[in-house]
């Protein structure tokens, strides 16, 4: 036995070496994250610092970073842009693309003028890596892909969690794929290309010879294979808005895994947050949304309206008000990554949509990586019902392939990212099929993609990604709404009466408040005070809200009446959460 | 204590000497059950009965609320019959609005009624041996101890304590009712006002009743009890709290913007997460009551239209539980909420039956037609005349606080009245016992509808050749599936599983009888015959009986396992 286990540990460390040397070497476990992270902000405490959001399920620390230059304006009144990276957990890209910017900002030249404003006038927060139970799987032998985090889940309702996992059975150091014959199969192998699994074509008498498989073995002796892997939570489907109940991939309720509700009431707890960019699966920058056809806005909830006894129903669409926003981050995106187009993603559940449509701020989704070259922009992997691994048309995982259709799609992208494999990663990124006696499935063939090949691309192009990525955040901060007192008009009646006329304007891009986040009444109001010192308020309001002023100039006028001595001085303070303060003091004569 | 409080206790007493139910006469635990208790009175009636009967009870605090009060769960169960695991649990709560306090009481009574039953009647006994009980009096302690010790309406106070921004001007809590006139109750101010839409009523000057279109007024109202308390120019504006805790569960929420009060997100407050662990963590709970007030209801999900209706098989059992509750409560109608009260996204009963497959009620405590019998209102009479006729008939009218002057900072010369917090919403003493009592069996009744399923003798015939079958029968002798429809179709929980394990036994093939005459079997296509899951649990009614192919020898067992059926084993001899 012990000469078994000394077997396995050289196994696994001549693949950890396989891994070690392979296209993805640079990318950083939590240790080398961290240490980067610590080097990056080293003496730059004013600019940045280090904060812990939490410890995972398996007590690893998730990192934050806030970045703003500290004196002047408090941190917590500036307008803020949220950075996330990869909480489904198989994007290890997303870690390094926002590790490398903010690696890059703060090595930027911190005088120049678009540095200075970023760093003096707006905060940036950034949370990395907050699924990190997951991720670690990719730094771990056998590699394998895994989006849950580590929260122990019954997914074969046998009353036992996690029995029944993907095994390395050919001990290379991956996960990969089991071909296993199977006359009642719905999968066959291409006649011109053998790597190629494809769906049958009915019409030409095709039928399927084969079922794939994740590479695994009964290991409960239950009958199944992989029915039960470790890992409980897809944190990226955990959050409230559009949250699918009775899926065990997605939690038992809406923020339920430590992760993810410690990350809410940390969001919470910023309402100075103006914007969100997530880098992880999803996508809303290549394909922006569209103008719902409902029209939306107007005075009434943009959303399905009421229904019977008065139920509101909740909003699904951007509402057609905020779309432009995105359509613009849109173009600026793909002009920076040189990528026109992107495959839908189910993305129910996800941060982003709870950012807008419940925080109510403009949130985008970058997927980082879409793909390999300039001309192949498709990601290939089938993501249908949330499956969690990218292969060839990957069923999902658990002993039975499920069916499904695009056939002839993927098939053609597989030869594309075929194709690839060889031109840009010299055939490392597949595994060649080979035969295998299995001690439950009988003969097999194990191989095809490797994992994490087709969502995270070689190391080298990080650095690419990292400026468009930065371009984008530098876009971004150039929106933020910004509001300010334009100018105040005083008039004397006499009698110590004052007429005090005050402009306000929002001479950024967004809105105080974008439309859905004055409809989800989650963003204040701009709050107007006018402050008194021994004067008598005779009309107008003490107190004024404006529920939002438009960017690019918007502007609301306020009036008061006052009595109070010549030349005494009364306050404007003006208050907004997500576009600055404003404060002036007016004197009071003609 | 105030003053309400401290007055009902002689008469409880005196109640208490003469009462002749099926209570027990000398109580270990004396309660009187014609009043009400706050926090610190409810956790030590809670000790004093846990000290009483620790063999059955315990008490634990399952997490705090905002202001740091221990949320209490008293659990009842038999040791003698085995771990609460293994028996299905009824769960009862109360008070998640901290106004509707009645609830609360009830538990108490439920918990009081077993313990000192139990040596006396059949049933009681029988319910505590069969069954667990899981019973948690007080969900929103801040917002009860708030309603007890602070002045407050019948409906204030129904709010956890965490501050919130209710008027969106980046301050919490800053403007709430105040009781001016301090005397403990939020009631109405009224200005004289010839333009006002109000007069005095003529058959009850005590009364404001609304003027008809072009009549001249003599009042305005203007608005609760209170003042401008952060000089905004508006009174009352951002009082405590001001969220819903029944708005705040997983299944169907919506947030705020589709239905105030829901939170910013599901179970995030710190008393509804602590519950929704708590139960997630008791597979075995198989029926839900979450009492509130008021109206007398006997409430069901859906809570919204656009779910649809629950699973038919589900919706005979619900009907079945919520008519006999009718008949036990007088006044009280068995309704589906969002048809026959309002829309609910989010609410607690809506998730334990839709999130978590457990059949569950929440019963609406105290209908004002058992203050006047049911009687109809005399024609052209309005309904503050009735109110006022029967606080004057029942309680001499101790519930009403006629108008006197007060001199109001921001309004000048106001007058203060109206109806006490006491009025209402919250039974009368001298109704408090009937309505403890009736939802209590009522809640009883549900819970020993719970499944019980059986298991008949295993018969065991060889067919030669060491080979043998094994034929068992499962029922279900109560109303309630093991497994609800519902659950079944949405695969929550685990299925029901049927086992045969022995050392020398090894199970072949199983089937199910499909007809009885002539007797049919078919094959079940499984892959581990020995351990069957029957995803639709066992129904009452619809007996099954599987048969097994087994080969070897020598003792076996087969055992049924259901979280919400318990556990059955027979054993049998394989020869």
């Amino acid at each position: 036995m012990r000469r078994l286990l000394t077997i396995l540990g050289l196994l696994a460390f001549w693949s950890g070496n396989l891994a070690a040397q392979s296209a993805w070497d640079g990318y950083r476990d939590d240790d080398r994250l961290t240490h980067s992270l610590r080097e990056a902000l080293a003496g730059k405490e004013s600019l940045a610092r280090l904060g812990r959001l939490t410890e995972s399920g398996n007590g690893r620390t998730i990192w934050t970073v806030e970045i703003a230059r500290t004196g002047g304006t408090p941190v917590d009144q500036r307008p803020g842009l949220l950075l996330l990276s990869n909480l489904s957990g198989d994007r290890p890209v997303a870690d390094e693309v926002l590790a490398s910017m903010i690696e890059k900002l703060l090595a930027e030249d911190l005088g120049e003028e678009r540095m200075k404003k970023l760093l003096d006038e707006h905060v940036l927060y950034c949370v990395l890596r907050p699924n990190p139970d997951a991720t670690r799987s990719f730094f771990t032998a056998p590699r394998q892909e895994r989006r849950r985090n580590a929260t122990p889940t019954d997914d074969d309702r046998d009353g036992r969690t996690d029995e029944d996992g993907p095994d390395d059975l050919d001990g290379d150091g991956v996960i990969t794929w089991m071909r296993v014959p199977d006359p009642a199969g719905d999968w066959l192998i291409d006649s011109e290309d053998g790597r190629k699994m494809r769906k049958p074509d009915a019409e030409k008498g095709e039928r399927g010879t084969h079922r794939l498989v994740i590479e695994g073995k009964d290991d409960d002796g239950d009958e199944q294979v992989n029915e039960d892997a470790a890992g409980g939570v897809d944190l990226s489907r955990n959050f409230a808005h559009a949250w699918q109940e009775h899926d065990r991939a997605t939690g038992d309720y809406p923020n339920c895994e430590r992760e993810t509700h410690a990350l809410i009431e940390w969001v919470l707890a910023r309402p100075n947050i103006a914007a969100v960019l997530v880098l992880d699966r999803h996508d809303n920058l290549v394909n922006p949304p569209k103008a719902s056809s409902r029209g939306g806005g107007g005075e009434a909830p943009g959303g399905g309206g009421r229904g019977r006894r008065g139920a509101r129903e909740p909003e699904t669409q951007v509402q057609s008000q905020d779309v432009s926003l995105y359509t613009e981050a849109s173009e600026q995106f793909k002009k920076l990554l040189g990528v026109e187009k992107a495959d839908p993603e189910p993305a129910d559940g996800a941060f982003f949509e709870w950012a807008y449509f419940q925080f109510g701020v403009p949130a985008f989704a970058s997927r980082v990586w879409y793909g390999p070259g300039p001309e192949k922009t498709e990601e290939a992997a089938d993501e249908e019902e949330g499956s969690e691994e990218s292969a060839p048309s990957a069923p999902r995982r658990g002993g039975r392939a499920r069916s499904g259709s695009r056939g002839g799609d993927d098939a053609d992208r597989e030869t594309e990212w075929l194709a690839w494999n060889e031109r840009a990663l010299n055939g490392a990124g597949f595994v060649a099929w080979k035969a295998f006696d299995h001690p439950d499935l009988g003969e097999v063939e194990i191989g095809g993609w490797k994992p994490f090949v087709k969502t995270n691309p070689p190391a080298s192009e990080i650095p690419a990604l990292a400026d468009a990525h930065l371009g984008l955040l530098h876009f971004m901060a150039e929106q933020f709404g910004h509001i300010a007192i334009q100018e105040v008009e005083v008039e004397d009646h006499g009698s110590g009466l004052y007429t005090v006329k005050a402009v306000l304007t929002n001479d950024g891009r967004l809105p105080t408040a974008i439309r859905q986040g004055q409809m989800n009444r989650e963003v204040l109001p701009v709050r107007v005070d006018l402050e008194l010192h021994g004067q008598e308020l005779i009309l107008g309001e003490k107190m004024s809200s404006i529920n939002s002023l438009d960017g690019r100039g918007g502007r609301e006028e306020l009036t008061w009446m006052i009595r109070g001595e010549p030349g005494s001085r009364v306050t404007l303070s003006v208050r907004s959460q997500k576009a600055g303060r404003a404060r002036q003091e007016v004197r009071l004569d003609g | 204590m105030s003053i309400w409080k401290r007055g009902t206790i002689l008469g409880a007493l005196a109640i208490l000497a003469l009462s002749g139910t099926a209570r027990a006469q000398d109580p270990k635990v004396q309660i009187a059950w014609n009043r009400y208790y706050d926090y610190d009175e409810t956790t030590a009636l809670l000790r004093r009965l846990v000290d009483a009967f620790p063999w059955f009870l315990s008490i634990e605090s399952i997490g705090k609320s905002h202001e740091g009060r221990d949320m209490w769960v008293v659990t009842i169960n038999n040791p003698d019959t085995g771990p609460p695991e293994n028996k299905a649990a009824m769960y009862i709560d109360a008070n998640v609005h901290g106004n509707e306090i009645q609830g609360t009481e009830t538990c108490l009574y439920t918990i009081s009624y077993l313990m000192e039953n139990y040596e006396r009647i059949a049933k009681v006994k029988r319910l505590v041996d069969e069954r667990v009980f899981y019973i948690l009096p007080m969900v929103n302690p801040d917002g009860r101890d708030h309603w007890f010790d602070a002045a407050n309406t019948s409906s204030s106070s129904r709010s956890g304590k965490a501050p919130l921004d209710n008027d969106r001007d980046g301050e919490l809590d800053e403007d709430g009712p105040d009781d001016l006139d301090g005397d403990g109750h939020i009631t109405q101010m009224r200005i004289k006002d010839p333009e006002g839409r109000y007069k005095r009523s003529p058959a009850d000057p005590r009364l404001l009743i609304p003027v008809a279109e072009g009549e001249q007024g003599e009042y305005s109202l203007i608005g609760s009890e209170g003042i401008d308390n952060d000089g905004d120019g508006r009174v009352n504006e951002d009082g405590p709290g001001g969220y819903d805790m029944n708005r705040n569960w997983p299944s169907g929420w919506q947030p705020n913007y589709v239905q105030g009060g829901a939170g910013p997100y599901p179970l995030c407050w710190p008393e509804t997460r602590s519950i929704a662990e708590f139960i997630l963590s008791k597979p075995n709970i198989a029926g839900v009551q979450s009492y509130h007030n008021s109206g007398g209801m006997i409430l069901r999900g859906p809570g919204y239209e656009s779910y649809g209706e629950y699973p038919r098989g589900d919706v005979a059992v619900y009907d079945e539980l919520g008519q006999t509750g009718e008949k036990m409560l007088p006044f009280y109608r068995y309704m589906i909420i969002w048809r026959d009260l309002y829309s609910v996204y989010g609410g607690f009963v809506n998730w334990t039956y839709e999130g978590l497959g457990i059949f569950s009620f929440t019963n609406e405590l105290f209908s004002s037609d058992q203050y006047d019998s049911g009687q109809e209102r005399e024609e052209g009479q309005n309904r503050s005349e009735w109110r006022q006729q029967w606080d004057d008939l029942m309680e001499s009218g101790n519930q009403y606080i006629d108008w006197h002057p007060y001199d109001h900072p921001v309004f000048g010369e106001i007058e203060i009245g109206g109806w006490k917090k006491t009025s209402s919403r919250v039974a009368p003493h001298f109704l408090i016992e009937e309505m403890l009592h009736r939802n209590t069996v009522f809640s009883l009744e549900h819970a020993d509808q719970m499944p019980m399923p059986t298991m008949s003798e295993p018969a065991v015939a060889s067919i030669g050749q060491g080979a043998f079958t094994v034929t068992v029968t499962l029922d279900n002798e109560r109303a309630i599936p093991t497994v609800s429809e519902l659950a079944a179709q949405k695969r929550i929980g685990l299925p029901d599983f049927l086992e045969i394990t022995g050392e020398d036994v090894r199970v072949v093939a199983v089937a199910r009888r499909v007809d009885r005459f002539p007797e049919e079997y078919r094959r079940m296509d499984v892959d581990q015959p020995g351990r069957l899951s029957l995803e639709r649990g066992v129904s009452k009614g619809s007996p099954q009986t599987y048969r097994f192919w087994v080969r070897g020898s020598g003792d076996a067992t087969i055992t049924l396992r259901s979280q919400k059926g318990g556990t059955r084993t027979k054993t049998l001899r394989i020869e």
